[in-house]
This record gives C-alpha cells, structure tokens and sequence, in this order.
C-alpha cells in the first residue's frame, strides 16, 4: 500500500516535470522567470501580450491537451487489454481511434457544427468511435471467443479503410489547407488545440478514468476470461459494455484534442506494469499519469526537433511505439509456441 | 450446509437440446460426479448450475441447510459467488500475477468496490494455499506453471472463495495419474473439513467412482442413471450409456467398483467351442482373450472361488466346478467330461498339478486318446508335479496320442487362434 502511494506520487510528480519542460521549451526562447511570471501575475500578462498568449494559450494548453489525450489513451488501452485478454490490444491497433477520426473528419469537412456547437466533433468522434469498436469486435469474436490474430487483423484492416476514408472526406470536402487538415487527422498532433476543445474532453475523460479505476477489481477479474470473471462475481455484461464504451469515449476525447495517435496506449500500460504490476487498482491511475508524461514529451520532442517546423506526434509516438508493438507481439508468439 | 436442487431443466440452443428435463437433488455436504460421454451434457448443466447457461424450462435451487431455497438465477452475481464456487475447464492466466495474487483475486465476491483485502481474507488465502500446497510457489508468477501446479492454484483461489457449493468441470483433464488423485484428495479435504457440497463433471469412471457419494450418469442431454457408484457403475449401464463394452471389477483398496474397457471385438475367429483347464488364475488370461474375440469359452473343473473360476464367473461361462479346496469329484469329472466333448479344442494351461487335480490333467489325456485337439501349455516337470511322478505318464499319454506342446500362453494363444483363422490379428 505505502509503495503503491509512493510510485503515484513519483509519477505525479513526473507528470508536473514534463508539464514544466512542455510549457518552458518553445520556438520563441522564454527564460522561465518570465514564463511563471506571465502564468501567475495578470500585470505581466497585460504587460507583453504576446508572450501571454504563446505560454498560455500555446504552450500550456498544447501541455493540458497532451496530458490528457495521453491519460485517456492509455487507461483506454490498459482497459482494452483486460477486456479482450489481449496485450496488443490498444485504440490505434483495433481502429478505434481510425473511426474517431473518421466522426471528426465529417464534422470538420461538412462543418455541420450549428446544432451541438463545441460538442459536435467530440460527439461525432465518439460516435465514430464506438461503431468501429462494435464492428472490430463483432468481427473478431467467434463462438463466444476473441482469438487475438483476428482481432489484431481486423482492428488494422479496419484502422486502415477508416484511415483512408478521413482522408477522401477532407480531400472531397474543398476546404482551404486541406493537407494540414488530412495529416492532423490521420497523424495527430496538437498544433491545433485550444482551451475550448480542453474545455469540452476534460471532464468525460477524467469521469471514464475514474470509472474504470473504480471497476479495477473487476477487470482483474475479466483478465482471466469472461467465465472465470462471472463465477467470482463480476456483472461480465454490464462491466463489458461499460467498460467498451468507456475506451470508445476517452478515445474520442483524445482523438479530439489530437488526432490520431498511435500506440501510447500500448506503450504505457506496459511500462506501467512493469512498475506497479498488473492489478488495475493501481495500474489504471499509475498508466494514466505515465500516458500523460509519454504525451507532453512527444509533443515537446516533435516541436523542438527541427523549430519552427512541427513533426506531428503522432509520428513520434509510431517511430517509439511500432517497435514496441512488435516486440511484445514476438513475445506473445514465443509464448504460445507459434 | 448448503445443497443445490435442478428439477425439470430443459437447455435448448438453435438445433440442439442440451438438457432435456433433468432432475436432480444434490443434498448438502454430498459429492456427486456427473459423468457421460462426450457430448451428454455435463459442462452445460454444471455451467447451469452455475446460472452461465439461460435455462429454457425448470429451475435450479441452492438452500441453507433451514432455509429457503432460492433460485441461482435470482441471485446477485456477489451473493452466487459467495454461495458458488466453479473452477471452469477454460481458464486465461494473464502475465504478471503471482499465484498469491491469482489465488487472492478468489476473495472478489467478498468485498466491496473500494475496499481492499483484510485479514479475514488474507487468512482464507492463505489456508486454501496450505490446503492445496501452493505455498511452495507462491511468488512465481502464475502464467509459468506446469499443467498440475496451475490447476493446484486455480483450486486454491476457489477454496479461498470459500463458498458453500463446489463446482469442477474437468478438474482433472490434462493432468498425470498422481496430479489426478492428488487434486481429487484436496477436494475431498476441503469437503469434509468444511461440509461443503461437490459437484465435478469427471470424464475418468474410476476416478468418479473412488471420490464419489452417488454418481449421476448423463447420455444426450438426459440423466441415464442416478445412484451409488456401484448401482450406476453396472456393466450394462456402462455399456448402454457409452457404447461399449466393459468389466467392472472392484479397487482392492477402497472397494469401490473400477471399470476396465474392452478392445473393439476384433473380426476373423470366432466360435469355436474351446474348453480350458486350469487352475490358480494360470487360465484367467486365456479364458478373457479367446472369450473377447468371440469363441464358445468352456471351463473346468475349477474350484470355487478361485481366480480362473471368478474370471469365467464374471464372463458368465459354462463350467465345471468343485467345491473350495477339494479334490475332483466324480460328479465335477463327468460335468468337465461333457463340456469337454463339446469342444473342438482343449487348452491345459501351466498350473500345477497335485492330488486333488490329477483328474483335470486325465480330461486332457482322455480328449487326446478321443482324437480331440489339445494343447498342453508349458512342460511337465517337477517344478509342476506334486503328485510323486503321477502327472509326468498322463501328459507323455497324452502327447502320444496327438496333444501339441506350447512352450507358454502366448505362443498357445496364437496357436490357438492360429489354427482356425489365418488372418487372426495376433498371429505371428
């Protein structure tokens, strides 16, 4: 128990360091007097405007942003990794974060946002998101079973078609710079981001966290299989569709804020068992905070690599993490002596 | 004490009934097996009884000892798990958790969505981890046992559930001879220890049979048989249920019935009138094989209660037979003499001969003189005569007369079997 405590506030405090480094590093040099300046004191900020805005409106909220599509991604995926007792399973793999993208690229190409305002596009991403989960599952479950090779196959085949459908929307669409738009919504990053777009994900992925945080015992349980879970009490069904509509949610949240972004949620729920083990009650808070971290510094690396170019960091993330898919997927293959 | 009653449960799926109207009290502190084969329906109505499987009609019950019962199905998933103990054939074991913490997560039902495990639980772990002897290896992680070892720790996480009714599907599939018994043992520990009921689905009838109070034989979704093991363990059940022939004998341990399959009936040779002398369980194998491949058997004169004796007992042969211990009578001689006449062939297997058997051996020299094929199994010498020289002129006799010589059963057998089919199988 003390432990568990103390690896979370070790990685709170990660999650502060990496936010500090997010906000102190930049195109536009800021020594970091300045910068806690502009964040804690209204004359400073009324004083130089400019560098109001970059800290603020740039940089913190770029931090904000990536801080949580990378806690939400990674509490998708360590949930997604119980629910199908698979430990490839992730939102980018199985093509949910594709048909996210997919709800959010009709929004943006038909710009039908009148009706629902700042809450279309999460909205629509949502719905993307959750048709998408439903298609990959229902592919890949056969005779009450998920065997992992198909569901792996389908999640890409279906991330792939979906992938390419968001980019035949914004090409067919005619809007302006329809380029950055296709690469924003097929690469991720968060050049785009703003307080509004925080404002509208914040509060369903920190309530989907928290659910699934206080359904860990239950998903200790559905890891040793739906029959198992059942006979030691677990409500399979309801937690099932719970916890699926949970990682459609926080996907879309994320896939919102930025994109789509590859693999964090497999990278960091790995490492995080690695550090705390595989019990959800701490590993699900423990993979949300290292997701967070994973985040901002990719997107810190991404623009301070080669400024004032960007590389988008959902690039990063596939440069770090498809080798790491392929690693743990050689282990899963060595395992099961295939 | 907590016993589980099924009455009238019907599970249909698209095309194929399950079960079809099974009843079935299981009283409290009871162990039933529930035994078939593939296909007859075990795994569904214990999964039943476990309310995984919807049923179509009928219901099934669990009740305390006073009190009323209550349908499994109305339970909250918490309060089945608390009562409700399965250990399911299929099993995922993910990375990472120890067997401590696999065996821990059988506490689930007990608390609640935020508490974590007190000592109450940590005690029931830990006692279910001594009970199943997985103290040994509580660190390693679970993923990385042997077949045995793995199947020890499922069954500790089920103990320390701690409920009142046992469910085991196939506990034992997979495992060697001792891991077979051992986990059986464990169970029937924890039964008597702590007066829960057993429900195992086993596919072993010995193993049923040894561990089990009454034992609940299923064929096509239907109980076929409901009883003791001896009541239900009978050769013709046994037969009609699996289609397939079978002895039942008994365990010379725990007395229990055991139950030996046959090989198919092999084809080629078969009724032939064999007659077979012997003694001292020296004809038991001859009498079992050459009956199993379809000849008329006949036997004698045998004493009763010996092993040749009980063999074509349990074969329900025609013999001749004299009382324990006794010399052949003039009645046996003439009751031997007449079966011997019948048949187109006598075996004399290797037994010894004394006094109160010397006319057995006169059968054989007698159907010799007749013109009758005998074969005389093994040689006579004073290693088999206890006669003082008696035996030695009755067999050259006979060997004079035309009787074959085989140095032992194998070689008779294939003689035997030889001399009336070519392709017999076990020629050559």
């Amino acid at each position: 128990m003390k432990r568990r405590l103390a690896l979370l506030s070790l990685l709170s405090a990660a999650v502060a360091l990496a936010a500090v480094a997010g906000v102190a590093f930049g195109a536009t040099p800021l020594p970091l007097s300045r910068i806690l300046e502009l964040l804690f004191s209204s004359e400073a900020r009324s004083a130089n405007p400019t560098d109001a805005w970059i800290v603020l409106n740039l940089r913190l909220c770029r931090v904000v942003a990536a801080g949580l599509a990378g806690a939400a991604l990674s509490v998708a995926g360590a949930v997604l990794q119980a629910l199908l007792r698979n430990p490839l399973a992730e939102p980018y793999v199985l093509g949910v974060s594709a048909g996210a993208s997919v709800g959010a690229a009709a929004v943006v190409a038909f710009g039908f946002t009148a009706a629902l305002g700042g809450l279309a596009l999460p909205t629509a991403a949502f719905l993307g998101a959750l048709a998408s989960t439903a298609l990959v599952y229902a592919l890949a479950r056969s005779g009450g079973r998920i065997p992992g090779p198909t569901l792996l196959l389908s999640g890409v085949v279906v991330a792939s078609v979906l992938g390419s459908l968001v980019s035949v929307l914004l090409f067919l669409s005619g809007g302006q710079n329809r380029m950055e738009a296709v690469i924003l919504w097929t690469m991720g990053g968060f050049s785009e981001v703003d307080w509004a777009r925080v404002a509208v994900t914040v509060v369903p992925i920190l309530v989907c966290a928290v659910v699934m945080w206080a359904l860990g015992r239950d998903l200790n349980l559905l890891a040793f299989g739906e029959d198992p879970a059942r006979f030691l009490g677990a409500d399979v069904e309801p937690l099932k569709v719970t916890a699926l509509i949970a990682t459609a949610l926080l996907t879309a949240c994320a896939v919102a804020m930025g994109g789509v972004i590859g693999f964090v949620g497999l990278m960091a729920p790995h490492a995080a068992r690695r550090l705390v083990g595989p019990d959800h009650r701490i590993l699900i808070p423990s993979t949300a905070l290292l997701g967070a971290v994973l985040l901002i510094l990719g997107d810190l690396l991404g623009r301070s690599v080669h400024p004032p170019l960007e590389i988008p960091v959902g690039l990063i993330t596939a440069l770090f993490g498809g080798p790491f898919f392929l690693v743990v997927l050689r282990g899963q293959f060595r395992r099961s002596g295939s | 004490m907590t016993g589980i009653s099924i009455k009238g449960v019907t599970v249909r799926y698209p095309g194929v009934t399950a079960l079809d109207d099974v009843t079935l009290d299981v009283p409290a502190g009871e162990w039933l097996s529930i035994v078939g084969p593939n296909g007859a329906g075990k795994t569904t109505l214990l999964r039943a009884m476990a309310a995984a499987v919807p049923l179509t009609s009928g219901e099934i019950a669990i009740s305390e000892e006073d009190g009323m019962p209550e349908s499994v199905f109305g339970l909250p998933s918490r309060i089945r798990a608390q009562r409700l103990g399965v250990l399911p054939q299929d099993h995922n074991l993910p990375e990472g958790w120890s067997v401590r913490e696999v065996v821990a997560t059988g506490r689930a039902p007990w608390l609640g969505m935020w508490r974590n495990e007190g000592r109450a639980d940590r005690k029931a772990v830990s006692e279910a981890m001594r009970l199943t002897d997985t103290l040994r290896f509580a660190d390693r992680e679970a993923h990385t046992l042997s077949g045995g070892e793995r199947q020890r720790a499922l069954l500790a996480r089920v103990l320390a559930q701690t409920p009142k009714v046992l469910l085991l599907d196939e506990p034992t599939a997979f495992l060697d001879l001792q891991y077979q018994w051992e986990m059986l043992e464990i169970v029937e520990q924890a039964r008597r220890e702590r007066g829960i009921t057993v429900v195992a689905v086993l596919h072993d009838l010995n193993l049923a049979s040894a561990f089990s109070h009454r034992i609940a034989m299923m064929k096509g979704g239907r109980l076929a048989a409901l009883g003791t093991p001896d009541e239900v363990l009978t050769e013709d059940i046994t037969r009609n249920v699996y289609g397939r022939r079978v002895t039942i004998g008994r365990h010379p341990a725990t007395g229990r019935p055991t139950v030996v399959s046959w090989p198919s009936e092999t084809p080629g040779a078969r009724n032939t009138a064999i007659h077979i002398i012997s003694g001292g369980g020296t004809g038991a194998a001859l009498i079992r094989r050459l009956n199993a491949d379809g000849h008329a058997v006949t036997a004698g004169v045998l004493n009763i209660g010996d092993t040749d004796w009980e063999t074509a007992q349990a074969l329900d042969l025609d013999i001749a037979e004299e009382a324990p211990f006794s010399s052949v009578s003039e009645a046996a001689y003439t009751a031997a003499e007449a079966l011997v006449r019948r048949a187109s062939m006598v075996l004399v297997a290797p037994m010894p001969i004394g006094p109160g058997n010397l006319d057995n051996l006169r059968l054989a020299a007698e159907a010799a003189k007749r013109g009758q094929k005998v074969l005389l199994i093994g040689v006579m010498d004073e290693s088999r005569d206890f006669t003082g020289g008696l035996a030695g002129p009755l067999w050259d006799d006979a060997v004079a007369h035309g009787a074959v010589v085989s140095p032992d059963v194998v070689s008779a057998l294939n003689t035997a079997l030889g001399i009336h089919s070519s392709d017999s199988p076990t020629s050559g």
